[in-house]
């Protein structure tokens, strides 16, 4: 059975100083409709080429790529992406940005409907009050949340997000942690999590994959691990929990194999 | 300390323009005895620049006049420019085909001095102010289509993907990204560009003898009034750096948008 989202065998090199690099050396992956996927890497692991080459906004070298059956050749609105440095466009107010989405996800709709649809994504995330101001005057957690609702505004059957949480402090990355875990429960649209952080991967997915060193240079994604941690998950909590402790300590004892043979 | 940092922002000023003074002076008395003395420019000019805008005839007008004369001028010609030289930046900055094809004309163009094109100006259009008119946006342009065009190349490429993954129609793309990114480009260049409009606008006036700043310092050496040459020259100077210093607040304001 294919699944909904498929990558087989998925190549990506760049062109440097000395030929090519090779960046991501075939990597498979499967999610399910409605699944949460993280994916765990180094920074430099090939992480956002990933992201990329499923958006469509890159070509692989070679494998496959496919929604729902259906290849990838150029970005469409099926995939919809929270970059990693939230890319907000600086010359429009919080609720322009997010309309921008909505206006694509919704053409069809009157222009008083797709406003209501932008205002409800800012709402979703909390902003309402912040909706009339421009990126330049929002805190870091607050831009994400705005990204955030850009990538949810296009209402695609599945949400690549590029590591949406690293660049924030602790206490506002739990915040949004949980915001996005609530967000997810409440329609289960497909979520690829990219991520450096173990514990975040522990808190919001539902398998676990880490981007390993290929042999030959490059990146593979490694088997997934399964989460099975009952929802909704309390991040205070989640350290007294056995499978909590089981999945990081297999993930950190894969991450520590896959240095070590990088190393030597 | 800010008492001094403010006391030479005022007296240094000052102390460059009497140093000009000094050698202007110098320069009238021991090498140039045409040249008429700060004090005798100011004497021979004082009619002209205590009632700037009186009217005796096309060619005896108050300063004040004569200026906005080629302030209208320069309007025109730089409105022209802009309206020209911005869609052309923008097509050298989106599209590579027409950057490849057109690319080596400009630069060549860009380098051709507004006493060359008069002439051909004069030629197409047979009259003396359409000509000027032709002269002046073909030679303020280019710094508008240069810099519109690096504005659109050096877009932030996450802004572009932005529009990628939301499939913005290229009209979208336009008016949401690619414009609003390269707009601070484009004020420089039009800054840029009003300055040489200026530049042009006495050149050409001279050459076409049209009643303005720069036709009454052509006629004045003609006439021989060479202290009326200077008033020009220093009216000329404080209209462009009034008008720097005008685009550079509205670059500044679209700048820090
Ligand atoms: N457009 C590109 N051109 C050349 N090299 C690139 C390009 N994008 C990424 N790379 C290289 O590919 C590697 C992986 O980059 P990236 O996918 O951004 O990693 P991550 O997101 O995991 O930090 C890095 O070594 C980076 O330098
Ligand atoms: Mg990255």
């Amino acid at each position: 059975m294919a699944a909904f989202l498929e990558l087989r065998g998925v190549r990506k090199a760049f062109a440097g100083s000395h030929g090519a690099t090779p960046v991501l050396a075939g990597v498979d992956l499967a999610v399910a409709e409605g699944e949460l996927v993280a994916i765990i890497g180094a920074s430099g692991s090939g992480k956002t080429t990933l992201v990329s080459l499923i958006a469509g906004l890159l070509p692989p070298d070679g494998g496959e790529i496919a929604l729902d059956g259906v290849p990838v050749r150029a970005p469409s609105l099926e995939r919809g992406v929270v970059f990693q440095n939230h890319s907000l466009l600086p010359w429009l107010t919080v609720l322009e940005n997010v309309q921008l989405a909505a206006d694509a996800a919704r053409s069809d709709w009157s222009a008083a409907a797709r406003h209501a649809r932008a205002e409800h994504w800012v709402r979703l995330v909390g902003l309402t009050d912040a909706a009339a101001k421009r990126p330049a005057q929002l805190s870091g957690g607050m831009r994400q949340r705005v990204a955030v609702a850009r990538g949810l505004a296009v209402e695609p059957r599945v949400l690549l997000l590029d590591e949406p949480f690293s660049a924030l402090d602790a206490l506002t990355r739990a915040t949004l942690q949980n915001e996005l875990a609530r967000i997810w429960a409440s329609d289960r649209r497909t979520m690829l999590l990219i991520t450096n952080d173990v514990d975040e991967a522990c808190l919001l997915a539902d398998r676990i994959h880490i981007l390993v060193p290929a042999p030959a240079g490059g990146h593979t994604l490694a088997d997934g691990i399964a989460v099975a941690l009952p929802r909704p998950r309390v991040s205070s909590e989640l350290n007294r929990q056995v499978e909590y402790q089981r999945v990081r300590r297999e993930i950190l004892a894969r991450l520590a194999e896959a240095h070590m043979r990088a190393a030597g | 300390m800010t008492r001094r940092s403010s006391l030479s922002t005022l007296l240094l000023p000052f102390a460059g323009i009497a140093t000009v003074l000094a050698v202007w002076t110098v320069l009238s008395r021991h090498v140039a005895p045409d040249l008429p003395s700060p004090w005798r420019t100011w004497k021979e000019s004082e009619p002209y620049v205590l009632r700037p805008f009186f009217k005796d005839g096309e060619m005896n007008q108050g300063i004040g006049r004569f200026a906005l004369l080629s302030l209208w001028r320069v309007t025109k010609g730089f409105s022209l420019a802009i309206a020209i030289g911005t869609p052309l930046g923008f097509l050298l900055g989106l599209s590579p085909t027409f950057r490849r094809a057109f690319e080596p004309v400009i630069q060549v163009m860009r380098p051709i001095s507004p006493l060359a094109w008069l002439p051909l100006g004069l030629i197409i259009f047979q009259r003396s102010e359409p000509a000027a008119l032709f002269t002046i946006a073909l030679c303020a342009m280019w710094p508008t289509v240069v810099n519109t065009a690096v504005g659109v190349r050096s877009i932030n490429v996450e802004y572009l993907n932005v529009g990628r993954v939301l499939r913005l129609s290229p009209m979208t793309m336009l008016r949401k990204i690619v414009i609003p990114a390269t707009l601070p480009y484009v004020f420089t260049g039009y800054r840029l560009s009003l300055g040489l409009a200026w530049l042009v606008i006495v050149a050409s006036e001279m050459l076409t003898g049209a009643p303005g700043i720069g036709g009454f310092l052509w006629q004045e050496y003609n006439s021989l009034v060479y202290s009326h040459i200077l008033l020009s020259i220093v009216t000329i100077g404080l209209i462009g750096f009034a008008l720097d210093r005008l685009m550079g607040m509205v670059e500044t304001r679209v700048r820090g948008l």
